[in-house]
């Protein structure tokens, strides 16, 4: 799972403590999110995308294409 | 999100009952002194995928073989541990002798000595134990560099990036985890092992005998087969999880 959550936060121009305190989470949890190392629970994804003024969670979340073309 | 990895790491920990398998019969002949390495080299594995790894991430355990970089892993962990408990030994040591000689002259001071220095030399181990841990992951995620775990400035830094009151909460919730699964099972065990010299009573004196050393062995077996490996890759890979990077720029 990787994000654009670093992309969109910086367009919107606040800070990783902004947004933490906007999702009701920590800021390690956004910068765990940014490095790609946190898999979100879908009610987190929903309250960032919305945060960041994003309509769709694909917006925001990018699902690892491979890993699931393996899966299969 | 600590309680993500909390919840990462038991799960984690249970994917491949061989594996604890291994583990555990490597722990058996670790009075030999040697298999201690590659308890800690496998140890640095798991750390590794965790690092570079995500939380609630699909990561599988890493594989029990090239046992010879397995070896040296361990024995790299192994250093930088034992160079980190080296400076409270020291101080320790030093305390002990000013204060012995103090003694000589004056006994009150000597005792005074040695009991600050004991404090201190405490106090300094379980600060240097914290960084210790941070230490050994940040070698593991720099690729092994052994400069990496003596990068004073850099682990201070990852610390703090993580909180440090965060860490040192999440340690002792790790701690108290690994209690509460000994305790439990170490209760269940101990049921078991009653049953068992209750069922061999039944057969008479020598059935209770045999029942009790039955039980001991099985207790004793589910111990280093199941719980010590299971709980040493459990705190691998929670300490895996709770390390992060640097961030990229001063910018958050």
């Amino acid at each position: 799972m990787k994000t654009k959550i670093r992309y969109l936060r910086q367009e919107e121009g606040i800070s990783q403590q902004d947004l933490a305190n906007k999702v009701d989470v920590t800021r390690q949890t956004i910068n765990a999110l940014e490095n790609s190392r946190y898999n979100p629970s879908l009610i987190l994804a929903y309250k960032i995308t919305k945060a960041l003024n994003c309509e769709y969670i694909e917006d925001v979340f990018i699902l690892d294409e491979e890993k699931t073309e393996e899966e299969k | 999100m600590i309680l993500d990895i909390y919840k990462d790491s038991l799960e984690y920990s249970l994917q491949d009952g061989k594996t604890l398998l291994k583990l555990g019969l490597t722990l058996l002949f670790s009075f030999l002194i040697i298999p201690i390495f590659f308890v800690l080299g496998y140890y640095y594995r798991v750390l590794d995928t965790s690092t570079h790894g995500m939380i609630n991430g699909d990561e599988k355990l890493p594989d029990f073989s090239d046992l010879t970089s397995m070896f040296v892993d361990g024995l790299k962990v192994f250093l930088v541990k034992l160079v980190y408990l080296l400076i409270p030994i020291i101080i320790l040591i030093i305390t002990r002798l000013i204060g012995g000689g103090a003694s000589n002259l004056n006994s009150m001071a000597g005792n005074g000595i040695i009991t600050v220095g004991t404090i201190i030399s405490i106090i300094l181990a379980i600060i240097f134990y914290f960084l210790s841990i941070m230490a050994v992951a940040n070698m593991v995620a720099e690729n092994g560099s052994i400069k990496a775990a003596f990068d004073f400035k850099g682990i201070f830094k990852i610390i703090t990036n993580i909180g440090w009151l965060r860490y040192i909460g999440f340690y002792l919730g790790l701690i108290i985890i690994m209690l509460l699964i000994s305790i439990v099972i170490g209760l269940i065990i101990t049921l078991l092992w009653f049953a068992f010299g209750l069922v061999g009573a039944l057969a008479g004196a020598l059935g209770a005998k045999v029942g009790l050393i039955l039980g001991l062995i099985i207790g004793f077996a589910v111990y280093l087969f199941f719980v010590y490996p299971y709980l040493t890759i459990f705190e691998s890979r929670a300490v895996g999880l709770i390390y992060e990077p640097l961030p990229e720029s001063d910018e958050q």
